[in-house]
């Protein structure tokens, strides 16, 4: 019995391979697995999947790109430090021309200023810190309420799924916008309504997605023989379902971290994100807008993080996708 | 079929086992008659057959059994308790000694679970064994059922079916349980696999003193293991009786067909051999004919065959039961137990 590294098993020897193997076959042989071959290794579909990641170059690329943006994020500290600009500070009288116009790269910023005479490099980084937290928290939330409530109405089904698929088709209808533009008037922009807020909304994608896994996972005969050695529902859910389901899982979230970065940013850019001075790379943008003309690198240099940051999280999203669920279609994003 | 097995206490009992499924939609509410009004017996130590073409309900009957469905109505009765309608917790204890064994070695292991994992479910679901102490007795099973235990970590993907079909027979070993029901075990392996797990299934009720309910759709795998076999057409059992009595002289229409298309290698013999050839769809299960179902395509249909009959002085079945309308005429002599 012979594994290929893809995992496809090989159950008909040629000849010319091991007759030991072609006899134990025909049961001759005590123990038809001793032919099994010591040398193999048990690799279970997770190694088997990394494997398949780490011989993918784009991902491992991408991957490195994502490890210094959190890098950068962590170390934004350490960077205001080694320049010795705190990313608030407004510097007007070195930071901005005569004009009061924002500075070009120069050897005191790196990369300029803004029009409030703020490191731009010092708040690019704490940007990232933003923009990381923000997307990787809500995915966090996203993910667990959107797998439990998708295992749960694909697994009962009946009264349960109907009324938490119609609850996902509520929340899939809603105005997203628009109720983030009410809250954020009653509340004031705020970091935990933004996450909150995203994460309300982006569950029902997950769960649509876990529930027709499940639903399919539901109906396979391991669970029924799960169910006939007496286990419990919540048993069955937990080893049977959600390992299955996982793959899709991870690559959902991957897809999901560099979609919520540009949500985020697209809300800070509207003004309902993070409020000021708090430097998030959609408010930098926003702000450059009207400096573009004389100040390209205050637009420039966010808009080359953001994008710089959302392709290496897509393509390593995708690189984890070939690698998690080779056969799997696109996932639909928004 | 030896004396000791005839007087062996009961098993399994059951009684006018019916299962329907309603189909929604449409414009009528209609119903898929899989099993209607079975009732048999399984006594200690035996092996019963229970053979049928594909669609005729024997897998749904298993399930019913096994209560993996609800019955639509009629009685199961195990071990001398009454488990038709208890409830999932109430079932839990009953099932360490109610296993079954499925049909597909491919989709009956989880791919995600370790085999160690699979086969020591049952005994972390009733709390039998820990730790170290699990590990054990399920190296120990796997040795029982022919797999090396040092793969007690590899993954189903890494296993033949032959070896996926052991996996889950010692799943199905695990709590000694006192009655398998073994959903067509060997349909979905080559031949000379096939012949592997059928010794090892009957090495396995010699050693663990098992019964055995056990479905297929070859009557040759059939009379290898039975003591007893039942043939099931469309939802009724049309006939049952000893093995050997079965397949020397079938009184059923239905066996005798069956039997006859079994094929025999010896070209000779075969093309001497008198074939039943049935002519004409099986009918829907949706609206099944009435009396015994197969009349609508048997060589030997008698008017009276429309009609279900009443007869309360048949041994296997109780005075005042519906007798299963397809046992064949007449009624003189025993066909169970």
């Amino acid at each position: 019995m012979t594994t290929t590294p893809g995992g496809a098993e090989l159950p008909h020897q040629s000849a010319s391979t091991s007759a030991a193997a072609g006899v134990a076959e025909l049961g001759l042989l005590v123990g038809p697995e001793a032919t099994a071959g010591a040398g193999v290794s048990a690799r279970s579909p997770w190694r088997l999947s990394v494997e398949r990641l780490r011989h993918d170059r784009t991902a491992m690329i991408t991957g490195g790109i994502i490890v210094l943006i959190v890098a950068l994020a962590v170390g934004a500290p350490l960077v205001s430090m080694l320049v010795g600009h705190p990313p608030d500070t407004q510097y007007r009288d070195i930071g901005l021309t005569p004009d009061g116009l924002p500075k070009p790269p120069n050897g005191t910023f790196w990369l300029g200023t803004d029009d409030l005479g703020r490191d731009l490099m010092v708040r690019i980084a704490y940007g990232a810190r933003i923009s990381l937290m923000v997307s990787v928290v809500s995915t966090a939330a996203t993910v667990l309420l959107g797998t439990l409530v998708g295992i749960a109405a694909g697994y009962y089904g009946g009264v349960v799924d109907t009324i938490l698929s119609w609850l996902i088709d509520l929340v899939l209808s809603f105005p997203f916008l628009l109720l983030v533009i009410a809250l954020v008037s009653i509340t004031g922009p705020s970091l935990t309504l933004l996450v909150g807020v995203i994460a309300l909304f982006s569950w029902s994608w997950v769960a649509r997605v876990v529930r027709g896994q499940t639903l399919s996972l539901r109906r396979r005969e391991f669970v029924e023989a799960a169910l006939s050695i007496g286990a419990s529902d919540l048993r069955i859910m937990a080893l049977d379902i959600l390992p299955n389901v996982l793959a899709p899982i991870i690559v959902y979230t991957s897809l999901l971290i560099p979609s919520f970065v540009v949500l985020e940013s697209t809300l800070s850019f509207l003004g309902l994100g993070v409020p000021p001075p708090t430097p998030t790379w959609g408010g930098m943008l926003s702000d450059s807008v009207a400096y573009y003309r004389q100040a390209w690198w205050y637009v420039v240099f966010p808009g080359v993080a953001l994008l710089t940051t959302t392709l290496a999280f897509n393509l390593f999203g995708d690189s984890i996708r070939d690698a998690f669920d080779p056969g799997a279609d696109r996932i639909r994003r928004r | 079929m030896t004396a000791d097995l005839q007087s062996a206490p009961v098993l399994l009992e059951a009684r006018n086992v019916v299962k329907e499924f309603p189909i929604r939609g449409g414009s009528r509410e209609q119903r898929v008659q899989a099993v209607t009004d079975v009732s048999f017996e399984i006594r200690r130590g035996e092996t019963v057959g229970l053979v049928g073409e594909t669609g005729c309900g024997k897998s749904t009957l298993a399930r019913c059994v096994t209560r993996l469905h609800e019955l639509t109505s009629g009685t199961i009765i195990f071990d001398g308790q009454d488990i038709s309608t208890l409830g999932r917790g109430r079932l839990r204890p009953v099932r360490r000694d109610l296993q079954m064994i499925f049909q597909d070695p491919y989709s009956s292991l989880n791919p995600r679970r370790t085999v160690g994992s699979i086969i020591g479910e049952p005994f972390a679901i009733h709390r039998v064994a820990d730790g170290r102490e699990r590990k054990r007795r399920v190296q120990e099973l796997m040795e029982v059922v022919g797999l090396n235990p040092e793969h007690y970590n590899r993954f189903p993907a890494a296993f033949s079916g032959g070896q996926r079909q052991r996996i889950g027979v010692a799943r199905a070993l695990a709590l000694r349980p006192k009655l398998i029901v073994c959903d067509e075990p060997v349909s979905a392996l080559d031949v000379s696999i096939q012949a592997q797990i059928i010794n090892l299934l009957k090495d396995l009720q010699n050693d663990f003193d098992l019964t055995y309910l056990f479905i297929a759709h070859n009557m040759a795998v059939v009379e290898q293991v039975s003591h007893r076999v039942m043939v099931m057409y469309l939802g009724q059992i049309a006939e049952m009786a000893p093995r050997d009595q079965l397949y020397a002289r079938p009184r059923h229409p239905y066996t005798a067909a069956l039997l006859s298309a079994v094929p025999i290698p010896d070209p000779d013999v075969s093309d001497r051999r008198h074939q039943i050839v049935l002519t004409g769809d099986i009918p829907s299960p949706v609206a099944p004919p009435p009396g015994c179902r197969f009349h609508t395509r048997c060589p030997r249909a008698e008017p009276r065959c429309r009609t279900p009959r009443r007869c309360s002085r048949c041994s296997g079945t109780r005075p005042g039961t519906v007798r299963p309308a397809m046992s064949p005429w007449p009624t003189g002599s025993s066909s169970g137990s």
